[in-house]
């Protein structure tokens, strides 16, 4: 069937915009965390963060632009306009992409751990268990909103 | 004169559209401000700011997928052929002097170099499937679109992206892909840079360094030698458009976008195996010849490789004469190692991937013990994306550009830049207290 165009009712999309501000909020924070621990661990002081939560700059940049992407739809929804969709389909998608990602790395070192790589002796899943992942776990509720306009033309 | 050309051509091409668009309004029944699925992704991934940090965490996601997921594959590989060049070297362990040396051709000439060289099979793939990823779901155009603003800023044309993308897989498909572009300058210059984008044969030596100073960030480390490739080669086509060209910044150009699609398994396979099967060809063909050459220069002659005095090999003669020109980099500063260097990077110019395996198999050092510390390593890794591309890319360099001059250029520049960065690099770790 012919769908023309995604178009949804006003009260969806103030929940669209809050789950977006909750996201966008998450993310970045998270992301703050792991640059300024990482910035911090370079200049020597130990950021004690969390084993979940390990400092990483670069992972860190990533969940902030997910996180600014997310942030960006809040305005539009508020206003009742349907683009905020697109910023809140276009963060699930990023942030699924690197939750993925991340699977396949706690897969990958897993085997290595199996096959008895030296630099794996002490791996535990935990290890890479890592914010991207596990913050793309808040995202799957997005992704039904993604599955259901997919195929819009 | 040929700017004007241009111009007009855009603006005819801008009238086009125009009448394109006048012509689907009036026949299309779409719901007005109703969002298709192209429009709802391309108002993110083309988002005047969001659309350049999103294709860079599109980068370091891939550099993260293809290392670590390749890791465990590449590791049963590099065993297996360790295993069986191992069986060979005992198999001739108590044999006469002729066998030895056979015995050492066919282990560490031929099953050593090959297997180091296939274990890196999966990471070619990997990156190739995620390339194909990328180009199948329409994701590629975009990432050139959103880099055609920043691209004119500093002197390339719009259409120079695609072959600095294509870059990535080879140079020598993304030196002949500018073809597409129709000024003379601006392909040039296009042309010029692009050695600059790390190809794949450049992969195995980042990989096989960044495993060994970097394990834990070993995916952001590569990702960050490519972006420097990117960065470097804008900086210089600035410079060139400036200095050597003096020519006014290129028009910007109009793409036709295709629409999203989902990859599916057997298109993204079949683009995967094109291009990785460059890869295999290249094993069994320059690289091994390359393996063989290599054997020989630093096991000959046989009594200096047995005493152990490898310096005094033809390799080790060679990459000795060669050690002091590194000395400002750091890279000699290992003194017992100090001629692999030269005698690995001269290997560079035949192929890309056999400076890795110069020194990790037919020598049998590891990286680890080759430079003092990571920064040292890193600056290498920097030195052999930029030094100088390989004989293949030098033949096409040649013919695209149309003249020796031009390769000649292109050489001396590429190795003056290598110098100079490589040496900003381990000035910061000098300055560091690092040596």
């Amino acid at each position: 069937m012919a769908v023309s165009g995604i178009h949804y009712k006003d009260s969806t999309k103030k929940y669209m915009a809050i789950y977006c501000l909750i996201l966008g909020v998450i993310n970045i924070g998270i992301g703050m965390i792991q640059v300024i621990g990482d910035i911090m661990a370079i200049g020597g002081i130990d950021p004690r963060l969390p084993v979940i939560m390990p400092p990483d700059f670069f992972g860190g940049i990533c969940l902030i632009v997910i996180g600014l992407v997310f942030l960006l739809g809040v305005p539009p929804l508020l206003n009742k306009d349907d683009k905020g969709v697109a910023f809140l389909v276009g963060g699930v998608i990023l942030a699924l992409m690197l939750g993925i990602i991340y699977l396949m790395v706690m897969g990958s070192d897993g085997i290595m751990y199996l096959i008895g790589s030296e630099d794996f002796e002490t791996w535990v899943p935990l290890d890479d268990f890592v914010p991207a992942l596990w913050v793309s776990f808040f995202s799957i509720p997005g992704a039904f909103v993604a599955w259901k306009i997919r195929n819009i033309k | 004169m040929h700017q004007e050309i241009e111009k007009l051509g855009m603006q005819i091409i801008e009238e086009r559209y125009k009448k394109i668009e006048n012509i689907i309004k009036e026949v299309q029944k779409k719901p007005k401000d109703r969002l298709t699925w192209s429009d709802i992704l391309d108002h993110v991934f083309l988002n005047k700011w969001l659309g350049i940090p999103i294709f860079l965490v599109i980068l370091w996601a891939m550099f993260q997928f293809i290392f670590t997921v390749a890791t465990p594959l590449m590791e049963l590989i590099g065993m297996g052929f360790e295993a069986a060049a191992e069986a060979i070297n005992s198999a001739f362990a108590g044999a006469g002097t002729g066998e030895q040396i056979f015995g050492s051709f066919l282990a560490d000439g031929i099953v050593g170099g090959i297997g180091f060289l296939l274990s890196f099979v999966p990471l070619i793939f990997f990156l190739f499937i995620f390339l194909s990823l990328l180009e199948d779901s329409g994701y590629m155009s975009r990432a050139a679109f959103v880099m055609d603003r920043a691209m004119v800023k500093v002197g390339l044309h719009g259409k120079s992206f695609v072959p600095m993308l294509m870059g990535f897989g080879c140079n020598i498909p993304a030196i002949m892909a500018t073809r597409t572009i129709p000024d003379d300058t601006d392909r040039k210059i296009t042309i010029l840079v692009n050695p600059l984008m790390s190809c794949g044969a450049r992969l195995p030596i980042y990989t096989w360094i960044a495993a060994a100073f970097f394990p834990l960030i070993a995916g952001t480390v590569i990702f960050s030698i490519y972006l420097l490739g990117i960065v470097l080669a804008i900086f210089m086509a600035l410079i060139f458009r400036k200095l050597l060209f003096k020519s006014k910044p290129p028009a910007p150009f109009i793409m036709e976008l295709p629409p999203y699609r989902a990859p599916t398994l057997k298109s993204t396979s079949i683009h995967m195996w094109e291009r990785g099967v460059q890869y295999l060809k290249r094993v069994f063909t320059i690289l091994l010849f390359g393996s063989i050459i290599i054997w020989a220069l630093t096991h000959l002659p046989w009594d200096a490789y047995v005493a152990g005095n490898m310096e005094q090999t033809i390799a080790g003669i060679i990459g000795g004469s060669l050690a002091p020109i590194f000395y400002p980099l750091g890279f000699s500063a290992v003194e017992s190692v100090a001629w692999i260097i030269g005698t690995a990077l001269i290997f560079g110019f035949l192929a890309k991937e056999l400076v890795a395996e110069v020194i990790g198999v037919t020598i049998g050092i590891s990286a680890a013990t080759l430079f003092i510390n990571p920064l040292i390593a890193y600056s290498f890794m920097a030195f052999t994306l930029i030094y100088v591309p390989c004989m293949g890319c030098m033949g096409i360099l040649k013919s695209e550009l149309g003249s020796k001059k031009w390769l000649a250029f292109s050489m001396t520049y590429g190795f003056f830049l290598a110098y100079l960065v490589s040496f900003l690099i381990s000035g910061i770790a000098f300055l560091g207290g690092a040596l």
